[in-house]
């Protein structure tokens, strides 16, 4: 890499080898509409998490992204390094799910909550899935644990229904 | 021969219990156990019943007995209150035909303010030139599409000013433009942005918010509007104002307008007087008036008005817990306050919200004691022991406070409850004066929760939860700022899923709260309804009860009760009571408990002067 390239702070991107690299472009189109730049790395990693974790230690900005085949990581310089911030599995939507981490990288410049993959809906005003973020809270005591947000959203919005009419014939409204 | 004796007590919220053991008449009790639960239903209602049983085993494992061993369970007597909250705009901003966007989309693109027709994108290629056009951009069309198709259109001469996108695109769009335009992304319901209307797009500078759609006259300009015309406009400049992009577009029949629901008036029955007061008067009207009409005796609001039907809905659900006909629940205290509530604009394209001005009232109805006795018989079949009424209730709180440590009469409480806030006054050879007021932390969560918008129903814990814990911005993954600035380290690393959000120090742990508001409007809307409320009403309270109504004759204020334990209102009733030379302190019964369990302690203590009396 060259040396001026590292003068400008910026998010180091790294793709695992055989990874396409068209994916890179959705990291750096997501970081971009959170206008803080990015750009490819040569990191070496024996998996995805060491990759990503390289990249945060020689991006100025300490945030690093591993992109592979199936997985996409998130890592800070900060964290212990086999512990990374966040990683997404693509199921479908590779492209879209890239993006969403390139703006979450972008997010922890910023200073912004991130936007998780699984929870949709997580910026809807009025969404009840939010409490269940807290896994030992008072929040979640009538949440089910948040393992199951991905398995049956129906069924939650059906508990939440009967929490709802709980609280309301118990008079608090 | 040594007897068990038991203290319940009922209140809005929660049943607390207190066990002791009396071994004769002369030696004060032996505390054994306590206990505190939620009340299951509303207070003086059988469906209480659950809640006792459950805090009186609660109390017996605390002391390590059984609930049949209990020679003799005491409630207490004919809970006097039972209070109410309600809340109702009394402004409302209607949108009749689409003529604003005005939304804080976290990254719209570009910057500055256009103005043009609005032109589908798979339309630009028919546009003349030199036409002024703003641009709307639907799902379909990834962001270098629309980027290339506008770029032609500018090429070919077409003026485009500026855009709106329904995707999370601007800043891309933006991006790929020869020159800065101003693009709105987010827009959820674009298909109904009607097309081929004159339309003006602002986007602020980075850091800075519009400053020509939310001016009425800056609307006025861009659009040639008369005067007339111009007052029209002024609800949606004041729907966008603080915001940092925003849409108006002219419909020819649109018209936005700020409809005055009837607000009606509240007509106060007092003893010695009757006052009938606007309710777009606000809060501070309706307490003026409420101070001079004397002991109130009932309240009734003006038919077919917000009012009206709030006043109602009290009387409702009173009248159904307490089984009385509707016409014979009285109102006997009310508490007003004003808000300012953010409000959907019906007819808006993004969910705009607009501040509107509400107003909250908690009212109280005196029940009688049949509902108490009710409840003594049905618990007594229920748990084999007997249960008999104990005394007053305030009276039974002054007794439970004097076991707090240092504390001696003269001596005035104040009992900070859900339900309600009440007071009362004991000086020796004189009877206890008391009195209950309408509004406590049932009330302080609900103007919380209204004024934060924080979701209705399932989230009502939420506004709770703020009301209870203090605030922090978690600022990285391994520190917080809480709200007093103070930073806070962590070893390990957060919960990814707390980043950049604003959480509850909470015992468990930090829980994020689902909102955007910042930590300094949370903590400004909590301390503001705390105020409102609790030390409104703490200072009626004390006057009601003072000798010659005058706060200042007071010389000693023990703190109890549930929302006694709040982490700052103690201090903030303290230094208000401070400027009336009163000292004021939270108590902590039996030196242990803190605030909580007054009355059920006092209630197993006045069992030593009935055996007196007997």
């Amino acid at each position: 890499m060259a040396p001026l390239a590292q003068e400008r702070p910026c998010i180091h991107v790294s793709l695992f080898p055989g990874t396409e690299a068209a994916l890179y472009r959705w990291v750096e189109i997501g970081a971009e509409e959170e206008g803080v730049p990015c750009q490819l790395a040569e990191e070496e990693g024996a998996d995805l998490v060491a990759l990503a974790y390289a990249a945060a230690q020689s991006s100025r900005f300490n945030i690093g992204v591993g992109v592979g085949k199936a997985q996409i990581v998130l890592h800070e310089r900060h964290m212990p390094s086999n512990q990374p911030v966040l990683i997404f599995n693509y199921s479908e939507q590779p492209d879209y799910l890239c993006r969403l981490m390139g703006s979450n990288a972008a997010r922890m410049i910023v200073r912004k909550p991130f936007r998780l993959a699984d929870e949709p809906a997580l910026f809807d005003n009025g969404d009840k899935t939010q409490a269940a973020v807290n896994e030992t809270g008072p929040l979640a005591a009538s949440e089910p644990p948040p393992a199951d947000l991905t398995t049956d959203p129906a069924q939650i919005s059906k508990l939440v229904a009967v929490v709802v009419r709980k609280l309301q014939e118990r008079g608090i409204r | 021969m040594s007897r068990i004796i038991a203290g319940i007590d009922v209140g809005n919220s929660t049943t607390e219990v207190a066990i002791a053991e009396f071994t004769n008449s002369h030696t004060p009790p032996r505390f054994l156990g306590s206990s505190r639960v939620s009340t299951t239903g509303i207070k003086g209602t059988l469906s209480n019943i659950p809640g006792m049983k459950l805090a009186l085993r609660q109390a017996a494992e605390d002391a390590r007995i059984d609930v049949s061993d209990i020679d003799l369970a005491l409630l207490n007597e004919a809970t006097p209150v039972i209070g109410d909250i309600a809340m109702e705009t009394i402004t409302e901003t209607i949108i009749t035909e689409s003529t604003m966007i005005g939304h804080n989309p976290g990254s719209p693109g570009g910057m500055g303010i256009g103005v043009g027709l609005t032109t589908h994108i798979n339309q630009l290629i028919s546009v003349k030139r030199g036409q002024s056009i703003i641009v709307v951009i639907p799902k379909g069309y990834d962001f270098e599409m629309a980027a290339s198709l506008i770029k032609r259109a500018l090429e070919a001469g077409v003026e485009v000013q500026g855009g709106i996108v329904q995707s999370d695109d601007g800043v891309l769009i933006a991006n790929r433009l020869p020159k800065i335009l101003p693009f709105v992304d987010e827009v959820g319901l674009i298909e109904q942005v009607p097309l081929n209307m004159l339309a003006a797009v602002e986007v602020g500078d980075h850091g800075q918010v519009i400053r020509q759609l939310c001016n009425p006259y800056g609307i006025a300009t861009l659009f040639d509007l008369t005067p007339q015309e111009t007052q029209m406009v002024i609800p949606i400049a004041k729907a966008l104002i603080g915001l940092r992009s925003a849409v108006v577009i002219r419909t020819p029949a649109g018209d936005v307008q700020t409809r005055r629901i009837p607000a009606g008036t509240l007509k106060l029955i007092g003893d010695t007087r009757t006052a009938v007061v606007e309710m777009d008067g606000g809060a501070d009207a309706i307490m003026e008036a409420l101070n001079q009409v004397g002991r109130l005796q009932n309240v009734s609001g003006e038919a077919g008005t917000n009012v009206g039907g709030m006043v109602e809905r009290v009387r409702q659900t009173m009248s159904d817990v307490t089984e009385k006909p509707i016409q014979e629940v009285k109102i006997r205290d009310i508490l007003a306050v004003d808000c300012l509530v953010p409000q959907k604009v019906s007819g808006g394209l993004a969910q705009e919200f607009s501040m509107e001005n509400a107003v909250g009232l908690a009212a109280m109805v005196n029940t009688d004691q049949l509902l108490m006795e009710r409840l003594a018989l049905a618990l007594a079949q229920e748990i084999g022991v007997r249960v008999e009424l104990g005394g007053v209730e305030a009276n039974m709180a002054i007794l439970g406070t004097l076991t707090t440590p240092g504390i001696d009469i003269p001596l005035a409480i104040i009992d900070l409850g859900a339900g309600s806030t009440d007071a009362a006054l004991m000086v020796k050879g004189k009877k206890v004066a008391s009195i209950h007021l309408a509004g406590a932390g049932n009330m302080v969560t609900l103007l919380i929760q209204r004024e934060l918008d924080l979701p209705t129903g399932t989230n009502i814990d939420v506004a709770e939860q703020i009301k209870r814990y203090p605030l922090a911005k978690v600022e990285s993954l391994f520190h917080i700022r809480n709200e007093d600035n103070s930073v806070r380290f962590f070893k390990d690393p957060l919960d990814p899923r707390l980043f950049g959000r604003v959480a509850l120090v909470t015992e468990s742990g930090l829980v994020p709260i689902p909102t955007e508001h910042t930590v300094e409007r949370i903590r400004e809307v909590r301390r503001e309804a705390k105020r409102r409320v609790f030390l409104r009403n703490s200072l009626r309270a004390l006057q009601a009860v003072a000798p010659l109504g005058n706060i200042r004759n007071i010389e000693f204020v023990a703190i109890v009760g549930g929302s006694g334990q709040d982490f700052e209102l103690t201090q903030m009733l303290m230094n208000k009571l401070a400027e009336f030379g009163t000292v004021v302190g939270a108590a902590n019964i039996r030196g242990k408990l803190g605030t909580i369990n007054a009355v059920a302690t006092g209630l197993v203590l006045s069992y030593a002067d009935r055996q007196k009396a007997d």
